[in-house]
């Protein structure tokens, strides 16, 4: 790129490379781990060794006389000084328990804290803690949900009446009921053609950013004030959180954040990131805590997933999709609600199960169990893949049902006029998924790979093919919550024509650095270079929402649009002032006001800037405006989400739509069970890119990780409740060996109620990959009939479902050999 | 995640080391399997003795044209990358390559992936179909002991308390040249869930040596497996009895990542494919078998 | 309770004499004494690779070493590879190939693609992969980041 070239305008829409990389290649981002104050003091926390116990006594007398040892506190004598954790939301259906940041009379998961010291160092303070004793009564876990105990029709009755109660001051295990059914779904299955069913399950994976949690804090007995550092996707909503904990005002907690070394949802919460705060608290001294992975793999938010299906999909002979309906039970760990935020996701998986298909007759119930197993967390993906993955799978299995061919299939039955409202309530305002599946099918060059595989199978290998479609909801808002729906911004334009940007918006990899500098440089004429981003630190930002639902590119950037614009029409009208040019006559771009047409008549902004602040007084240059700088706030919220239910209890808590369709091509080693994943394509259309290079790595990103999760990656406890997979070689995350390419194509259809037309993203590869590795390695086994309806895609697992199919073909086969013999007699 | 405190000493040479393990040391090899182990304090020695400055136990040396010596203190990519052992034993090579990633490999040793005795060790499965043998000292003498006999149990190994295990001698000839290494893992990592290893017999009266990780809770020769194809031939039948017979007399391995019904599944087909190739010639450098 | 050894090294061009405890590890001698902070630590057991430096030109995981081991040695991390007149070539080169995103993993895999590289200068696709096995990237760069190595590679 030329100089004349990087200068020119617009700057959103181009891949320009990011402002955030050059101190994270050296080494000189700033993570929360890498801070610790002057006399700083080291947590380390006491876990319990038991899924499910009372705890009978706790003394923590012995290591408070240890070398180097500060504080030490049980919960019981925590519980003196803080709040018990707050529901981070109320959503009908859903109830929270009651929790402290140290368990105080029971445990109900391996790993819960129950004890925490402060020591000089790390060393001293992990020795203190084997200085801790711990009486436990051990209790009977609940390690599983049973698929056929579950009143599905009850208000109140037990689950599972057999289990141990998990909360004494509940009547039973359930977390959320969540019962929703418009249409008429019983007269839709009376008249169809055809019925398919299908029992799809998902097991336990979980985000596991690379960046374990850590926090810094620092609390000041003179002034009663706390500051803490904090590795956190929603600094704001800590503060508020902190502050109610720890009963201080709002004003006296600042929370800062610098870089966030991934999050993927998990970071959206304060559960043991706590107990360093009232260390610090307890002892006047800055405390710091940096999780080792297994406490993270221990008592992270790592429940996530973890559910079945149990659907029908009723069809007329066409192939038109008549009704749906759907029986979602989810293990939810201990809590999704207070620990962790994953329980919602479940509802809006019940939400979006009928994709993007037009299906107007839909009969949802939801569960989600508690077990004893760590909290249920947010991650990418945030049920939209529970979606996916089961309407995916019944539409292939629809199209073998009706000898259609599945892509001809979805077509017939894809959204094609928008704004369309589907049943569940959200508005899916547009979209190009006919297209998306077009293209994808363009790109695989099917009928090629067809060949292929016929070529293979003839040599006794088996490729398998999956094409699906995907909808990615985006910039979710939930009501009720901690989460609701907006997003603020401030733009300054400074006497030397730079501008900082604050945001709400924290930046956990997503490149908001750059983009925002892209969205805000276009708006006043400079270059996104000139552009300063901040973000992060309470005190300094205005109040924002952080990053949770894909919500950066659509409520994030719309604020910070919205400032910058205003900020643009201050700047444009104090050069007309300047220039004596009216303002609708000027234009801006690679950092000067120019009069349209007749370039000679120009000014840096620079320097409008400069005279507007200083020259030569203030209105000078701003006549007749509210306020005499170039500064503009914004806040900005979508009308399209709904805070109170409809007539039919919907809610609309997605504002935006993203379409795709994504395929993949698969080879099976049938003896070892081996699936060698060899190529996927991805093609998506969230509306208008701002830096399609970040857009990229968003989808490509999402894609690997729902790969290693539907692949491998897996938590496993055994009977006794007790993890088996504490560490990274335990719980594998994919490589650079095994994963595939994955090449990305876009369709820009602009969202219509967005201000730049963009839509959020970097939740799709989460959720197209589960449901279409499913389908490519059924096709693959499709010489065997094995079905493909549950993950993991182990070895082992593969190796399973082709015995199985063989031996039900060997069934089938003996039955039809002795019917044959009947006949004959 | 941080270990206890311990002492600690930095020997130069083997007979030094050998008194610091007769006081009760612990050996400190290419830390890689014993760091996490100590930073979990689920082994808490009071004295560690590094070996990395004695000089004597690192290197690869065939003096004798029958068998190679390596020095228990050698690093994985030494072996990898020694041009000795990719003639003389390829597989012993392939095993190395393939075994942790290339940090683990620049710090890893062979002597201390056979005493940590994992039943995944690649170096150790290879070693066991290579007939090495293990060259243990003390401060009182020495002794010998074939590879496959150097594990008790998972991660335990025969060492007795005040033992260091100093070169490890690998015979050359009887198609040493000829074995081929394979693994299997749904992404490779550097651990297996399965490996094998297939020396081909040289000859008509000897026939494969066959070792296994990752079936049984030890690394071990597939003797049952060897006599099936000795004398059924290579066939899958054979070979699956074979690992029948081996599951009979030793109790199975498991881990979330396989059960041992898999492994077994696993271990005939990679025998299988091993046998082929090295009838058919090794040298294989294909990443997945 | 361990007494102190005598640590002498140098790191990053600079000498360090130190006594420190026999358990201090390596990553935590250079994060906290040291207080260069590029060197990350992300699972605690040699499998995430965030952690590598080199130890006399080898990589090697920072987590899995004691600093009493580097007595002698000299250490480079990310922060020494860093030339004066602006980043070193595979650190310009993670930023071209748009091989970042939350930044976590990246000083550990640019040392480690520095180790690759300085064992073989232009290596393959499947080179690249699988000397690159003891890094983990959980934003799931890998595509990128295989660019970016080999990049540098073909430059040679």
């Amino acid at each position: 790129m030329t100089v004349d070239e990087m200068r020119q305008q617009p700057w959103v829409g181009r891949r320009i490379p990011r402002q955030e990389d050059n101190r994270l290649v050296t080494g000189t981002g700033r993570f929360a781990d890498d801070v610790t104050p002057q006399g700083a003091l080291h947590c380390a926390i006491l876990r319990s060794p038991h899924p499910h116990a009372r705890i009978v006594r706790v003394d923590v007398a012995r290591a408070r006389s240890m070398p180097g040892v500060v504080a030490a506190v049980s919960g019981a004598e925590a519980r003196e000084h803080w709040a018990p954790l707050p529901p981070n939301f109320a959503l009908p259906g859903i109830v929270a328990p009651r929790v402290y940041g140290l368990a105080v009379d029971k445990v109900v998961y391996e790993g819960e804290p129950v004890a925490a010291v402060a020591a000089t160092d790390r060393y001293l303070a992990e020795d203190a803690l084997e200085a801790i004793e711990v009486e436990y009564e051990v209790l009977e876990p609940v390690m599983d949900v049973d698929e056929g105990a579950v009143d599905w029709y009850g208000d109140g009755s037990p689950a599972s009446p057999a289990s141990p109660r998990l909360y004494d001051e509940w009547d039973d295990n359930v977390q959320v009921r969540y019962d929703f059914a418009y249409g008429d779904v019983e007269r839709s299955f009376g008249e169809a053609d055809a019925v398919v069913e299908a029992r799809v399950a998902v097991h336990r994976y979980a985000a596991v950013p690379l960046e374990p949690r850590a926090v810094v804090a620092e609390y000041d007995p003179d002034g009663r004030t706390l500051t803490v550092r904090v590795a956190t996707q929603v600094p704001h909503q800590m503060r508020t959180t902190y502050a109610r904990i720890f009963g201080l005002p709002e004003t006296s907690v600042r929370v800062l954040t610098g870089d966030v070394g991934g999050g993927y949802g998990s970071k959206g919460q304060a559960d043991g990131d706590v107990v360093p705060i009232l260390l610090s608290i307890l002892t006047g001294r800055p405390v710091k805590w940096a999780e080792t992975r297994e406490e993270w793999m221990l008592a992270g938010p790592v429940g996530s997933r973890g559910y079945v299906h149990h659907a029908e999909l009723a069809l007329r002979s066409d192939g038109t999709v008549l009704a749906l309906r759907d029986r979602l039970l989810a293990d939810v760990g201990c809590d999704g609600v207070v620990r962790a935020i994953g329980l919602a996701a479940l509802i809006v998986g019940a939400t979006y199960i009928p994709g993007p298909y037009r299906i107007d007759a839909y009969d949802v119930r939801v569960r989600g169990l508690v077990t004893n197993k760590p909290a249920y967390g947010a991650y990418r993906g945030y049920g939209k893949d529970i979606a996916n993955q089961l309407i995916e799978r019944l539409m292939d299995k629809a199209a073998a049902a009706l000898g259609m061919d599945p892509l001809e299939l979805r077509r017939r039955n894809l959204l094609t006029e928008f704004p369309h409202e589907i049943c569940t309530g959200p508005i899916i305002e547009s979209g190009s998924f006919v297209e998306c599946l077009d293209l994808v099918q363009e790109k695989m060059d099917l009928p090629a790979l067809r060949r292929e595989q016929e070529r293979a199978r003839a040599n006794g290998r088996f490729l398998g093919v999956g094409v699906v479609s995907t909808m990615e909801p985006s910039a979710g808002a939930i009501p009720m919550s901690v989460f609701s729906g907006f997003e603020s911004a401030t733009v300054r334009l400074h006497p030397d024509g730079t501008v900082t940007a604050l945001t709400g918006l924290q930046p956990i990899g997503q490149g908001v650095q750059t983009s925002y500098a892209q969205v805000v440089a276009d708006c006043v004429g400079v270059s996104p270079a000139d552009v300063r981003v901040r973000w992060g630190d309470t005190d300094a930002v205005p109040y924002g929402l952080g990053a949770y639902a894909s919500r950066g590119a659509t409520f994030g950037v719309a604020a910070a649009h919205q400032a910058a614009t205003e900020v643009g029409r201050k700047l444009l009208l104090a050069a007309s002032v300047a220039l004596e040019v009216t303002p609708d006559d000027l234009e801006l771009g690679g950092g000067t006001v120019r009069a349209k047409g007749s370039p000679g008549t120009a000014m840096d902004v620079a320097d409008v800037a400069q005279r507007t602040y200083f020259q030569p007084g203030p209105y000078a240059m701003l006549p007749g405006e509210k306020e005499p700088v170039l500064e503009a706030s914004a806040v900005y919220t979508n009308p399209e989400v709904n805070w109170l239910p409809d007539e039919h209890g919907r809610l609309r808590i997605y504002p935006t739509h993203g379409s795709g369709a994504m395929g993949c091509l698969v080879e099976v080693d049938v003896e070892t069970g081996g699936v060698d994943v060899r190529k996927v394509w991805y093609v998506h259309d969230s509306g208008r890119l701002i830096n399609p290079g970040i857009v990229e790595n968003q989808l490509i990103g999402s894609s690997v990780q729902a790969f290693g999760g539907t692949m491998f990656e897996q938590i496993v406890y055994d009977d006794a409740g007790t993890l088996l997979t504490r560490t990274l070689g335990d719980y594998q995350l994919p490589n650079a060996a095994s994963v595939p390419d994955i090449e990305v194509s876009h369709i820009e259809t602009p969202s219509p109620i967005t201000p730049l037309g963009t839509k959020g993203l970097g939740e799709g590869g989460h959720i197209g990959i589960g449901a279409v590795l499913l389908s490519a390695v059924e096709d693959a086994l499709r010489p065997f009939g094995a079905e493909v309806l549950e993950t993991p895609l182990t070895p082992p697992r593969i190796l399973q479902l082709i015995d199985r199919a063989r031996e039900s073909r060997a069934r089938e086969s003996r039955a039809q050999t002795a019917g044959a013999v009947r006949d004959d007699v | 995640m941080r270990p206890a405190s311990f002492e600690y000493v930095r020997p130069p040479s083997t007979a030094e080391a050998c008194r610091a393990l007769a006081d009760g040391g612990t050996a400190l090899a290419g830390g890689q399997s014993l760091l996490p182990l100590l930073k979990l304090r689920a082994v808490r020695p009071a004295l560690v003795v590094d070996l990395n400055r004695i000089t004597e136990l690192q290197g690869i040396g065939n003096g004798e044209a029958t068998e190679l010596a390596i020095g228990a203190m050698t690093r994985h990519q030494h072996v990898a990358d020694d041009p000795v052992v990719a003639s003389a034993v390829p597989l012993l090579a392939e095993a190395a390559r393939r075994t942790g990633d290339m940090q683990v490999r620049a710090r890893g040793t062979i002597g201390g992936n056979v005493c940590f005795a994992d039943p995944r060790a690649n170096m150790s499965t290879a070693l066991v179909a290579l007939g090495a043998v293990a060259v243990v000292e003390r401060t009182a003498g020495s002794r010998q002991v074939p590879v496959a006999e150097m594990f008790s149990d998972t991660r335990v190994s025969a060492l007795r308390p005040g033992e260091l295990l100093t070169r490890l001698h690998v015979p050359l000839g009887a198609g040493a040249d000829r074995g081929v290494y394979l693994e299997f893992a749904p992404q490779p990592n550097g651990v297996p869930i399965v490996n094998v290893a297939v020396v081909p017999g040289d000859g008509e009266l000897a026939g494969p040596r066959i070792a296994v990780g990752g079936l049984l809770r030890t690394t071990c020769r597939a003797t049952q497996v060897e006599k099936a194809v000795r004398l059924e031939g290579a066939t899958s039948a054979a070979i699956r009895r074979g690992i029948e017979g081996l599951l009979a007399d030793h109790e199975g391995y498991a881990d979330p990542r396989g059960d041992t019904a898999y492994r077994a599944r696993l271990a005939s087909v990679l025998i299988g494919r091993g046998l082929e190739r090295a009838a058919r010639g090794p040298r294989t450098t294909e990443r997945e078998v | 309770m361990g007494g102190l050894v005598p640590l002498d090294t140098e790191v990053n061009g600079e000498r360090h004499r130190r006594e420190v405890e026999p358990r201090l590890l390596l990553v935590d001698f250079l994060r906290e004494y040291l207080r260069l902070t590029g060197t990350h630590s992300g699972c605690d057991d040699g499998l995430c690779g965030a952690c590598t430096v080199l130890v006399d030109g080898e990589p090697v995981k920072s987590c899995l070493m004691l600093a009493a081991q580097v007595d002698g040695a000299r250490i480079t991390t990310v922060e020494g590879l860093r030339a004066e007149d602006g980043p070193h070539p595979v650190q310009q080169a993670f930023v071209d190939a748009e091989a970042v995103q939350c930044g976590y993993c990246t000083p550990g895999f640019v040392v480690a693609a520095t180790a690759l590289l300085a064992r073989d200068a232009a290596p393959t696709d499947d080179g690249v992969r699988e000397g690159l096995v003891g890094n983990l990237c959980r934003c799931g760069c890998y595509q990128n980041i295989r660019k970016a190595v080999r990049s540098v590679g073909g430059s040679r």
